[in-house]
């Protein structure tokens, strides 16, 4: 028999505003995405473990829309990943559509949603590292406040990936409404997902972006992510290595590995995954050439 | 809570607790017998059921969701034309699925279909994956795949 009184309250706005709205008679309420991580963490239980007061954004098709301008790539925050990956390879930042497949499987996939997996407070999230490289920020609306009362006037603020991490980030009754991405002309990208052991519950995220124009390594970015950290650049090794000329000399390339081992150690890395890091950064800059 | 939706082609309605598992919910109140529940952590794929054309886990899926939505399952599926397709292209790759992995991995094979007849090869082995089950060699599935999306697209040719 189930208890329908402990059952939790649903809200299904249609517009962004209407969702803002509902959070001055409902300051508790959880805006909910694909709620993949929520659903998932219930166990065997009958009931799937909800707040007691839930606002849908799945019916407010502004929030499910992408578009591309000359600048941008701007993603609604409900589109969900599988959507993401539909946009195809040719219009998606490089290392986006491997990233994208990299996470759950195919279903998993077409319920979980970009702002989703951004707004969850998780340090494994796994395109923040990649996101970040991308230079994206995101876009949120909420209610303006003025001398502590809240007035019903939506406003707009744009937030960096860093900044959405730490306590500057979603404040209560926030909604995550773009993700912003900017178009440039990186034109080689990987993004490696590795599992050191083999419970496979810690993971080591290696991702990096490139553009090379006539054989030269114009500009290039690269990140590390793993259960301690949220992300990991160099910017020193980045800038290091800016207008070299690919393939790069033993020499180049054993400094890559004393900066990428220093970044990592720095890091509180353990040795597979400095190793691994090398490795991969390598192997990156070696395939970059062609 | 009183959601109404799309089951099978048909419009139904009922009252349910917003957070009752999509799969217990359709199991019981709609006798949908072919969504199986395994895993309850999205792994295994036996729960799935067809969205709005997409697949996805009921076992993860609270009710509410189902509000407004076009779901397919195994017991509406078989009954389309299309089905054939999808048991013909399997049938040709020798593939032999049991009872727990079949209506899933037929829903699966649908969900890909209804996106394009002429997959490419990632998506095809994106499909494969959205069910785990050791009872058939990964390599007949996904000749099973592109049999059925060679039937398929004869079939609509010839419309």
């Amino acid at each position: 028999m189930i208890d329908k009184s402990s059952a939790p309250r649903v809200f299904f706005p249609r517009t962004i505003n209407e969702a803002l709205e509902l959070t001055l008679s409902e300051p508790n309420a959880v805006f909910w995405a694909g709620g993949t991580s929520i659903a998932k963490s219930t166990g065997q239980r009958r009931l799937i473990e909800l707040p007691r007061s839930l606002i849908s954004l799945g019916m407010i098709e502004e929030l499910a829309r992408a578009s591309r301008s000359e600048f941008n790539l701007e993603i609604g925050s409900m589109m969900s990943l599988d959507r993401i990956a539909s946009i195809g390879r040719s219009a998606l930042p490089a290392a986006l559509p491997d990233a994208l497949a990299s996470i759950g499987n195919r279903p998993l996939r077409c319920r979980a949603t970009l702002g989703g997996h951004l707004a969850n407070s998780s340090k494994s999230a796994d395109l923040r590292a990649l996101l970040h490289i991308l230079d994206a920020v995101v876009e949120t609306r909420f209610l303006r406040e003025r001398k502590g009362r809240r007035k019903p006037l939506p406003s707009t603020r744009k937030l960096s990936l860093s900044r959405l991490d730490t306590e500057t980030g979603l404040r209560a009754g926030e909604i995550l409404t773009k993700i912003i991405i900017p178009v440039r002309n990186w034109n080689y990208g990987v993004y490696h997902k590795i599992f050191p052991d083999s419970d496979h519950k810690e993971k080591f995220i290696f991702t990096a972006v490139a553009r090379i124009e006539k054989g030269i390594l114009i500009e290039w970015r690269m990140a590390l992510s793993d259960s301690r950290n949220i992300i990991i650049r160099d910017r020193e090794l980045e800038i290091a290595l800016a207008g070299k000329q690919l393939p790069m000399t033993l020499k180049e390339l054993d400094f890559v590995d004393d900066l990428v081992e220093s970044t990592s150690a720095g890091a509180g890395m353990d040795a597979y995954t400095r190793r691994a890091s090398k490795n991969l950064a390598r192997a990156f800059l070696r395939n970059a050439a062609g | 809570m009183i959601i109404s939706f799309y089951l099978n082609g048909d419009s139904v309605e009922a009252d349910v607790p917003p957070n009752r598992r999509a799969v217990d919910f359709l199991r019981d109140e709609f006798q949908c017998r072919s969504l199986r529940f395994r895993c309850d952590d999205a792994f295994c794929g036996a729960c799935l059921i067809l969205m709005d054309d997409s697949p996805v886990h009921s076992c993860i899926l609270p009710a509410f969701e189902l509000r407004f939505r076009n779901i397919w399952t195994m017991e509406g599926l078989s009954s389309s034309k299309g089905f054939t397709d999808i048991v013909e292209g399997f049938k040709a790759a020798r593939v032999q699925l049991c009872a727990k992995c079949a209506p899933a991995r037929a829903l699966a094979t649908e969900a890909l279909l209804r996106k394009t007849v002429r997959p490419t090869a990632e998506q095809i082995r994106t499909s494969a994956e959205s069910v785990r089950c050791g009872c058939s060699s990964t390599a007949r599935i996904l000749d099973g795949i592109i049999r059925s999306a060679r039937l398929r697209e004869r079939r609509l040719d010839d419309r």
